[in-house]
């Protein structure tokens, strides 16, 4: 049954959409990120226009983070004072990231960009994950217990402006967290993604944040960068198409719920390593199209009709 | 119903002069709705002679174009750069159309010469493309042939010589099809009468394609509310997430 978007100006199979909002959501409900960094790439591999599919996508990141953070919140794993520090330079972020996402367009290189900059920065996140993750298992099945140290001491310890947030218990320099949320709301508006896989290894490692709160703190901070986002994107580009997103969300928001379920019955470190595996899977992907001969050389890019 | 007492109205008025042609659509509006995956369009014409009609040499000819709203367009090419490709030359083509079909009943070259199809934009070949459309013809850049294969492989540019098709020596039907991710706004077809590659008549008609109803309303708010419409999409998405983790809730 093909349901025609009006924004992205083509008929999409309404089955494909929602399967691709479940499977997103699935693994958004599994390892508490946004899901952003597949679904965008999913849509622009259905034909999708890059601009609609980062736009839209964002939208779809807003329900899925939304649905989160109503849970954390109620269950106050949420530390206001932090995520409002990143919601702020996140939102910073956002706006440079969405200008430079309308320069990059009408230079023709944003496929370019949006290509090696997930094949950088997931590969580096990936190789991160999966060393750390194997690290932990191996260290579990030696009989110790994997060290969480909240507020421990590292290098991000002698940055000057320190504030305390008293829920994450930290007592650590303004800098690192306004730079960090800069750096995720600037990606997150090109790339389209929530910024989540980037965000909660950087607050855990980075930051020393106490895992129960990473993951609604982080979903606080998504849910209002990603809520800018769309709105600059529809003011912009005017590139958000409602009906794909409704129909992205209503999949996705079942497909958490789903994966959040089968996520409390695996382990902490297997997860991660499996998220590693995937991010480190989608990197190569990119790699793959970067560096293969393509099938077709030339590509048209319409300028707004006159 | 409505062709036939057209043909027979057309049959009785019309002025003694060379052959005349007339032509009527399937469909001189396609509304865009949910479930839009492409539409036909046929096109019914009769030639008609009269006792002042000189006789011709060639058999009757018929050809049409489907020409789409303008677009600007710029056509790149990857290179091999430092091991990965990038896109590095291009051209800009200024008001191409978004979406043109030739269409005929005889291979195009052997209609008319090929001055008279230029004029006439008859056939991909001499279809005005380059940067500067009103220019003096010149052999197609890599990029311009490039545009017009890309176009066709997406059916929004098509050239089909078996497209008209005579049902009785003055009677003809055409054909075309007009692809689901086909531009809004207003085309122009145009058929014509040809015989010995001499042009006899043309005749012009309009073709609108826009969305309408929910579709319309949700583009238009698009494009004249932007903000409004994001904080929409932020709302319902919002709505749907909340309502989700009640629905979902457990404890």
């Amino acid at each position: 049954m093909d349901l025609y978007l009006p924004i992205a100006e083509l008929p999409l199979n309404l089955f494909l959409i929602l399967g691709m909002g479940g499977a997103v959501g699935f693994l958004s409900g599994l390892f508490g990120v946004g899901g952003g960094f597949l679904l965008t790439p999913l849509l622009i591999f259905s034909g999708i226009s890059p601009a609609v599919a980062v736009a839209t996508g964002a939208s779809q990141i807003v329900a899925s983070s939304a649905s989160g953070t109503f849970t954390y919140v109620r269950r106050s794993a949420v530390d206001f004072k932090l995520g409002s520090f990143l919601l702020v330079s996140g939102i910073a972020g956002s706006t440079l990231g969405i200008a430079l996402f309308t320069a990059l367009q009408r230079a023709g290189q944003l496929d370019l960009v949006i290509a090696l900059s997930y094949f950088g920065f997931l590969g580096t996140i990936g190789i991160l994950t999966v060393t750390e993750a194997i690290r932990s298992l191996w260290a579990l099945r030696a009989g110790a217990r994997p060290l969480r140290r909240p507020g421990g001491h590292n290098w991000v310890q002698g940055l000057p402006l320190k504030v305390r947030f008293r829920r994450s218990r930290l007592y650590v320099s303004a800098l690192p967290v306004l730079g960090l949320g800069l750096g995720i709301g600037f990606l997150g508006s090109v790339l389209g993604i929530g910024g989540g896989i980037i965000m909660i290894p950087a607050l855990i490692y980075l930051l020393r944040v106490p895992t129960t709160i990473v993951i609604g703190t982080t979903l606080m901070m998504t849910f209002g960068t990603m809520a800018f986002a769309t709105v600059m994107h529809a003011a912009t580009s005017r590139s958000v198409d409602i009906v794909l997103g409704l129909a992205l969300m209503v999949g996705g928001v079942v497909g958490a719920q789903l994966g959040a379920r089968v996520g409390q019955k695996l382990r902490g470190e297997v997860l991660r390593l499996l998220l590693g595996l995937l991010v480190l899977a989608i990197a190569a992907r990119f790699a793959v199209d970067l560096v293969a001969t393509p099938d077709e050389p030339f590509s048209i890019a319409v300028s707004r009709r006159l | 119903m409505r062709l036939v007492v057209l043909f027979l109205l057309s049959l009785a008025a019309s002025p003694a002069a060379a052959e005349s042609l007339v032509t009527v659509l399937s469909a001189e509006e396609i509304r865009i709705t949910s479930n839009f995956t492409g539409a036909e369009i046929a096109i019914f014409g009769t030639l008609r002679r009269d006792a002042q009609t000189v006789a011709r040499s060639g058999p009757y000819r018929v050809a049409a174009t489907v020409i789409g709203p303008p677009m600007t367009a710029t056509t790149r090419e990857r290179e091999r750069t430092f091991g990965i490709w990038i896109n590095r030359g291009g051209e800009r083509l200024r008001r191409v159309p978004s979406f043109y079909a030739a269409l005929s009943d005889a291979a195009f070259t052997e209609i008319a010469g090929e001055a008279l199809r230029r004029s006439l934009k008859l056939g991909l070949d001499v279809l005005p493309i380059g940067p500067w459309p009103d220019a003096a013809p010149a052999p197609r850049s890599p990029y311009e042939a490039a545009f017009i294969r890309l176009m066709s492989e997406r059916a929004l540019y098509v050239e089909d010589a078996a497209a008209v098709e005579f049902l009785t020596p003055e009677v003809f039907r055409a054909e075309f099809a007009i692809p689901a991710n086909v531009p809004i706004g207003t085309y122009r077809l145009t058929i014509h009468l040809f015989s010995g590659g001499v042009l006899l008549a043309s005749n012009e008609h309009e073709i609108r394609v826009g969305k309408v109803g929910f579709e319309e309303i949700i583009t238009e708010a698009a494009r004249d509310n932007p903000i409004a419409y994001g904080l929409l999409a932020v709302f319902l998405a919002t709505l749907v997430g909340w309502v989700a983790g009640v629905v979902f809730r457990r404890d």
